[in-house]
């Protein structure tokens, strides 16, 4: 055959693998994904210009519910990112520790401790939990890692290409239409609106009381579950090797007879950190000092509704303000102006909260189309508490 | 199993592309088969490294026996071409003789070791089993003892193809191979393993250890087989399969309407499920430079019964023909008893004279049926299957004389549209009674269901039932739409028998080609049942 055949052919079948493979990357992307809240904050963190955050949260919905990052910048001027993710596994921690080192460079890391106060392990091998964070996490050489460590080798292959577990998602594209949207918009934006935040409208009333006045004499302590334990010590000591700013941190919850555990559990984490020489603030135990009242500031027993996230960003941003481990870094206009528009949807989206418990109906509100377009009535002005 | 490598993984599609690479890149030509033979090892002890003891020694004792019977031909040829002019016309005749049973014996430990572990590997729970019960229904305390035995994969398929070698060695069509490695990969040749086809070594064994160069042409025509192959698989029949798994797994509960629904969903699953399992392998050796019997010739436009069983897993219609049914039909008994008949008086009528002429035929055929269900599984229901198709074969055979006059009488003319179609459906219907046996949990449930098919239709309920089987309506739509694709496809293959789809497609302008591909494709992504949202079922002919 000739050499000018032989290329003509090659450039063929190469055009045709790229448009096969074009094609399934897009469906992956756009079409054919299981987007949620999860997978746009986790994407929404990568959107974010290189070294831009002054600081990093990563935790499970216990901090992407309590802590504002639009909030604390209006306040205290400092910018950051929750790379969080529903019930996150302790090594999805780690990994994320590890994004967080590859694509940015923050003064802080602050990881809220939950990952790690469950009473056993099953967390770590819960597929949903998993496939929620992991899924979102673009091909890094710590995604492969944990995939190559962690999972079973016959599913592998779709944590790399997720559409072989979701191409059955055809069947309700109808009902998955806002998503797929919100995903597109947010690709169209460039950065996420409220920089992970999501909460439920809705106020929490219980007959089980709550026992958050007492854990501040709680001195008890439970062990952590053993692989938990090593994950974090594994945690640590990598932090110490990269020499990172990392303080652990527990959001305030509504703490009932059923969850006290996790508070002795907490009181051993605080231990373990303590010794090894970093920080824990378990802010369980200042729910008074932040001005959480238990009757108005949750949505359920784990998660702060706006009422108490609003008071706790304030104190915990105000804390990590004056703390000299975070510096803020300069801003370009470009920066500067976009950090303003995630101030204002914040405080939007506060009155939009607000304005629903008032009216006593219960939404969910985070970064998507149909929350997005309702914000658009409500004042932008600062919250004053 | 180490890791899932089924034919529809992209593990397989990993290994095959590894395989493939190294084989074309392999610089020792005259030792590229020892990729092939290296891949099928590696495959094979991934899919069940802890039967490959068995298939070991399969290869081991086909080795040895062959070259025992190759030995004593060679030998007696040696001796005879000797003692040419030393020994008279009865001497010669007495020593061939002794030859033979000779052979004949070896061929018969052959049988006996190969067949022998299949039959107490697949079949020795199902006799104990029919054995116990008969005992326990006379009173008797005795019964065989209950073993947990397993299947090695691919049993049915190696044993089958490992004694037609040794047939073709006594019969000496073929040399016997002095190379057991040479051997070892016709045993176990990775694309054909798990579901066949069962192979001929004459006709697959040069072409595996021939040195093959790459070749565009045969690369993309073995893609676009394989292609073929999960568009049959992946979206018909695992979708298929989901209503019939469902019905399987509570089969008593059902009606009339949803069992005959079920069967006839059965008849689209199965044949895509087999047929498109068989076009992977075949794709994949096709890449490789290596050319696989075809196992399917549009098998639901047979006009009659024996059409059918040629057109359908024609590589076991063959073996069963070359090496059960001929040797039976031909044998001193047969054509004894066929003698006898002819000189009776029922012989000398007209019925009798056809009779006797077909009886060899028609009785050979009933045991060749029979094997074919014991084949296909240890159990009353398959005996039936294989008896159903048996008796109606052996029927046909012998009512042959009065079917004809019948349609002399009534004028029909033979290409006639209408009684084509109406050959087709009658034959069509025999089938599905076949394959009621195949889906009903034993043969006691299957004769229900084909009492239920007369005497338990209920539309309302049976859609009711239906509903609830786990198909929603987009999937009844593809599975139409991939049924109307597959009958599309099949009256093009049956109108150009001599060119594939795949040639004609060639010519057809480039962009045609690359939409028609890419649409292929992504229906597969797209409407494929596989992957962890799914659960992929198994080739239904991997049991066997």
């Amino acid at each position: 055959m000739k050499f000018q055949n032989y290329v003509t052919r090659t450039v063929k079948t190469a055009c045709f693998f790229l448009a096969v493979m074009m094609s399934c990357l897009l469906l992956q992307q756009y079409v054919l994904r299981n987007v949620d809240h999860n997978s746009l904050r986790v994407e929404g963190f990568y959107q974010e210009e290189r070294d831009s955050l002054d600081a990093v949260f990563i935790g499970a919905s216990d901090i992407y519910t309590s802590f504002m990052p639009g909030r604390a910048y209006e306040k205290y001027g400092f910018t950051s990112y929750l790379l969080a993710s529903e019930s996150i596994t302790s090594e999805g921690v780690i990994t994320a520790v590890k994004e967080v080192v590859r694509t940015q460079h923050p003064s802080l890391i602050i990881i809220e401790a939950n990952a790690f106060l469950y009473g056993d392990s099953d967390n770590e091998t819960n597929e949903a939990h998993v496939h929620k964070f992991f899924d979102n996490l673009p091909f890094s050489i710590n995604k492969l890692n944990y995939i190559n460590r962690k999972v079973p080798v016959d599913n592998k292959w779709e944590y790399m290409f997720p559409l072989i577990k979701y191409h059955g998602l055809w069947t309700e594209l109808p009902d998955r239409v806002n998503m797929m949207q919100s995903n597109f918009n947010l690709d169209l934006r460039g950065y996420n609106y409220l920089k992970g935040f999501r909460t439920t409208a809705k106020v929490f009333k219980s007959d089980t009381p709550s026992l958050n006045s007492q854990l501040p004499y709680e001195t008890g302590e439970l062990d952590l579950d053993p692989e938990l334990q090593q994950n974090l010590f594994d945690l640590l000591d990598y932090s110490k090797e990269n020499n990172l700013n990392v303080i652990f941190v527990r959001a305030p919850h509504y703490v009932t007879k059923d969850t006290y555990d996790r508070v002795k559990r907490s009181n051993k984490m605080e231990s373990i950190l303590e010794e090894r020489g970093f920080d824990y603030y378990a802010f369980e135990n200042y729910s008074e000092l932040i001005g959480i009242d238990d009757s108005r500031d949750f949505y359920n027993e784990d998660h702060m509704n706006v009422y108490g996230a609003i008071k706790f960003t304030d104190f915990l941003a105000e804390g990590l303000a004056n703390d000299d481990d975070l510096k803020i870094g300069e801003q370009s206009e470009a920066q500067q102006e976009m950090w303003k528009e995630v101030s204002a949807t914040t405080n939007r989206l506060y009155r939009y909260c607000d304005d629903l418990m008032t009216n006593g109906e219960e939404k969910g509100a985070q970064e998507d189309v149909i929350t997005l377009d309702a914000l658009e009535n409500y004042s932008d002005a600062p919250i004053e508490r | 199993m180490l890791f899932n490598i089924s034919y529809t993984t992209l593990n397989f599609l990993c290994f095959v592309f590894v395989t493939m690479l190294v084989y074309f890149l392999f610089p020792a030509k005259k030792y590229k088969w020892t990729v092939l033979l290296a891949a099928s090892m590696f495959f094979y002890a991934v899919a069940g490294y802890k039967y490959a003891f068995f298939i070991l020694f399969t290869t081991l004792s086909t080795y040895l026996i062959a070259l025992w019977i190759s030995r004593v031909s060679s030998h007696s040829k040696k001796l005879l071409k000797e003692k040419k002019k030393e020994w008279d016309k009865d001497q010669k005749k007495k020593y061939k003789n002794t030859v033979k049973i000779q052979k004949r014996l070896i061929m018969t430990l052959a049988l006996l070791i190969n067949f022998g572990i299949l039959a107490f590997l697949k079949y020795y729970g199902f006799f104990s089993g029919s054995i116990n019960e008969l005992l326990g229904s006379f009173g008797m305390s005795f019964s065989m003892p209950t073993l947990k035995l397993f299947l090695p994969l691919g049993i049915s398929f190696y044993t089958f193809q490992s004694m037609g070698y040794i047939v073709d060695v006594y019969r000496e069509k073929t040399e016997a191979q002095r190379n057991p490695f040479k051997l070892l990969l016709f045993v176990s040749f990775f694309p054909q393993i798990i579901q066949g086809p069962i192979s001929i070594y004459d006709q697959l064994a040069h072409q595996l250890f021939e040195p093959h160069e790459f070749d565009f042409t045969r690369m993309k025509h073995g893609m676009e087989l394989i292609l073929w192959g999960f568009f049959k698989k992946l979206v018909i029949a695992d979708r298929a399969y989901i209503l019939i798994g469902a019905v399987e797994q509570d089969y008593t509960k059902f009606g009339g309407t949803t069992l005959t629904f079920t069967i006839l969903l059965y008849a689209l699953q199965l044949y895509a499920d087999f047929s498109g399992g068989i076009d992977i392998s075949r794709g994949v050796a096709q890449i490789f430079g290596i050319d696989m019997i075809d196992n399917f010739k549009r098998p639901y436009f047979s006009r009659s019964i024996n059409e059918y069983w040629r057109r359908w897993h024609i590589s076991l219609g063959g073996w069963l023909k070359n090496y059960l049914f001929y040797p039976v039909a031909m044998s001193n008994v047969f054509i004894n008893a066929s003698k006898k008949m002819k000189n009776t008086r029922f012989g000398r009528t007209a019925a009798g004279s056809h009779i006797s002429k077909v009886l060899p035929t028609s009785v050979a055929s009933l045991i060749v049926f029979l094997v074919v269900g014991i084949w296909h599984g240890a159990d009353w229901k398959y005996i039936a299957f294989g008896v159903w198709n048996g008796v109606i074969i052996m029927i046909s055979i012998l009512m042959q004389p009065l079917f004809d006059g019948i349609i002399d009488k009534l004028h029909i003319k033979r290409q006639n549209p209408f009684f084509v179609g109406f050959q087709i459906f009658r034959t069509l219907l025999i089938v599905l009674v076949g394959y009621v046996f195949d889906v009903a949990p034993s043969f006691g449930e299957g004769m229900r269901t084909l009492t239920l098919f007369f005497t338990g239709q209920d539309f309302s309920a049976g859609m009711a039932e239906i509903s609830k089987l786990g198909l929603v309506t987009a999937d009844y739509i593809i599975l139409l739409a991939g049924a109307i694709v597959i009958l599309v496809a099949s009256i093009i293959q049956e109108r150009h028998l001599d060119t594939d789809i795949r040639t004609m497609l060639d010519q057809k302008p480039l962009a045609l080609r690359f939409v028609l591909l890419y649409l292929g494709i992504m229906t597969v992504i797209i409407f494929g049942i596989y992957g962890s949202g799914y659960n992929a079922a198994d080739f239904v002919y991997m049991q066997f």
